[in-house]
């Protein structure tokens, strides 16, 4: 009996979507300089991401939230993984440092404290990240990881 | 509209070079002139079809699924039942308010699933009419499960590599798990053996060649049956797996291969020479192979055309297709040899193709695509089934007997 290969079926339809994958957490970021980050040389791996983000208070780190987002090859790493902001209502991003396993920024919001926030990358399918306020110290704490594949709008 | 909308509403100043794509309806490739030598190398040698299909008028998924189910799969709830999905993923091709047919709901985060027995859905009827109009039976009358939402594009399988469910919800565009029959509980139920070997699996983290896995092109994912089964799921393999398996005589009678986002040869993340690479390199190896070339036969093909226009016969089948034509290279020792087959195929002819040299004598389902017969045609126009709907098993790209085909090939060039 003859056996059968397939090697081909390779040609996928371009989807030129908008990004959905970035906005996990739901509150508005701009950039006072944008920066455009060239993702060519970001660690991170396209994918399901598993976010688990903790409020703190007090000290204490709250149970996670989690939130599943699919990161595309070749996302902006901002827009994807630096969505972490101390208050609901409109903040500016200020003083962006990155790296290529790393993303630090600044934080004004109108109705909240100012801020710090990065997110550092142990390995291409792990981060850990936080957002520090004035007076208040550590209020978020964020830990992502890499699950799987994931279809993009360029499939 | 380009790719989809995903609900939202028609851009200020929206053009038809805005939409970042469309503006591009053809491509040329130059074979005379050098483009794909490889492949034109291969074609020379062994067979090509000139007539071999896409089987859905949508994207890279859901043309897998077809290959893999003979059918599409729609939203079922945690029994396996047609279950509604959420709104937000609904194909809606009505024209929003005041647009120039600027879709309601369409695209990747957006509408996808189309309840096809339900001819008050939007689109639905129009579609229904034209099958009605055509002189022909469409595939069991082009009706549809009754209040299941098929999957039409590219959403994300209900599995992950390890067999854990995928994440659902409106905003996750995940299909959930099917317990629809397939090919693999086919081939297991008559003894068959088989593995899909796709370029970045790695044991099922999907995260090797820097994360390039194709979720999406296998169809097994999708499946409760293959996942929940560690047999059954361990057959979903890496690439590096079936380099093995070519070099220590262990290939299972039915492979299915797939590159990565890099060899892929998509127009968006790879090129067309890479495609080549990879497959000469499967090619390569298994001529190398005595044991394995003196019985293998290797299907070269695309999951689809990527849209472009294309001037060839399309046979109306169902609901969801036939789509467009896409090149397929059978390379075998027993191929015609440098010839030209005209016969009408589409992807769930692989699936036709396995069931004919197993002598299976049984298809996926009650439903798939398999159960069309092979096509009649006349020599006068060889592409046009007149037994509609049918589609070839791709036995005569083959001359396994070695008789003399030259009278009995009207179809062949």
């Amino acid at each position: 009996m003859m056996k059968l290969f397939l090697p081909g079926l390779g040609v996928r339809v371009m989807t030129l979507t908008p990004l959905a994958a970035a906005a996990v957490c739901a509150f508005a970021m701009t950039a006072a300089t944008p920066v455009h980050a060239d993702p060519g040389d970001f660690g991170a791996m396209p994918g399901l991401w598993k976010i688990q983000v903790r409020h703190v208070a007090n000290g204490k780190a709250g149970a996670p939230e989690v939130h599943w987002h699919c990161v595309d090859e070749g996302a902006d790493p901002w827009t994807t993984f630096a969505a972490w902001t101390p208050a609901e209502g409109e903040c500016t991003a200020t003083d962006q440092q990155r790296r290529s396993t790393s993303l630090a920024w600044k934080l004004t919001c109108k109705a909240g404290p100012a801020a710090s926030a990065h997110v550092d990358f142990d390995s291409a399918k792990h981060y850990t990240g936080s957002v520090t306020a004035e007076g208040r110290g550590e209020i978020t704490q964020v830990e992502g990881d890499r699950y799987a594949a994931c279809t993009s709008p360029q499939d | 509209m380009g790719a989809g909308n995903n609900g939202a509403p028609l851009p200020a100043n929206f053009t038809d070079q805005s939409t970042g794509e469309g503006s591009t309806a053809m491509q040329f490739l130059n074979m005379a002139q050098g483009d794909a030598p490889y492949f034109k190398k291969l074609a020379q040698k062994y067979a090509l079809s000139d007539n071999f299909h896409q089987s859905v008028m949508g994207g890279t998924g859901a043309n897998h699924i077809m290959l893999g189910f003979g059918n599409l799969i729609y939203y079922a709830d945690a029994n396996g039942n047609p279950a509604t999905p959420p709104e937000n993923q609904i194909e809606n091709p009505d024209a929003q308010f005041g647009t120039n047919n600027w879709w309601v709901q369409d695209g990747y985060g957006g509408g996808s699933y189309v309840n096809c027995a339900d001819e008050s859905q939007p689109g639905v009827k129009e579609i229904k009419n034209y099958l009605r109009s055509l002189p022909y039976l469409t595939f069991k009358g082009a009706d549809c499960k009754a209040k299941a939402y098929y999957l039409v594009n590219n959403y994300n399988p209900g599995y992950l590599g390890d067999g854990t469910p995928a994440p659902l919800g409106a905003d996750q565009f995940t299909i959930p798990p099917t317990t629809q029959e397939n090919l693999a509980l086919l081939l297991e139920k008559h003894n068959v053996s088989w593995k899909y070997y796709g370029e970045g699996f790695d044991t099922g983290k999907e995260d090797g060649e820097a994360g390039t896995f194709c979720n999406i092109c296998d169809p097994f994912l999708y499946s409760t049956q293959v996942m929940t089964n560690p047999e059954l799921r361990a057959k979903n393999q890496d690439i590096n797996d079936l380099y093995n398996d070519i070099q220590n005589n262990t290939l299972p009678a039915v492979s299915i291969a797939k590159p990565d986002a890099i060899l892929d040869g998509h127009p968006a993340s790879s090129k067309l020479d890479l495609f080549e690479g990879y497959v000469r390199k499967i090619v390569e190896m298994a001529e190398a192979n005595p044991k394995v070339w003196d019985d293998t036969v290797i299907m070269v093909t695309f999951d689809e055309g990527g849209g472009y226009y294309d001037s060839g016969y399309i046979q109306p089948i169902d609901f969801f297709g036939d789509g467009t034509r896409i090149p397929l290279v059978v390379v075998s020792k027993y191929s015609l040899g440098g010839k030209v087959v005209h016969t009408y195929y589409d992807h769930v002819s692989f699936d036709k193709f396995v069931e004919a040299n197993w002598n299976l004598k049984d298809q996926i389902s009650g439903r798939s695509r398999d159960n069309l017969p092979n096509p009649v045609s006349f020599k006068k126009n060889p592409y046009v089934p007149v037994n509609a709907p049918a589609i070839g098993n791709l036995m005569d790209m083959f001359n396994f007997t070695k008789k003399d085909v030259s009278d009995t090939t009207a179809i062949v060039d």
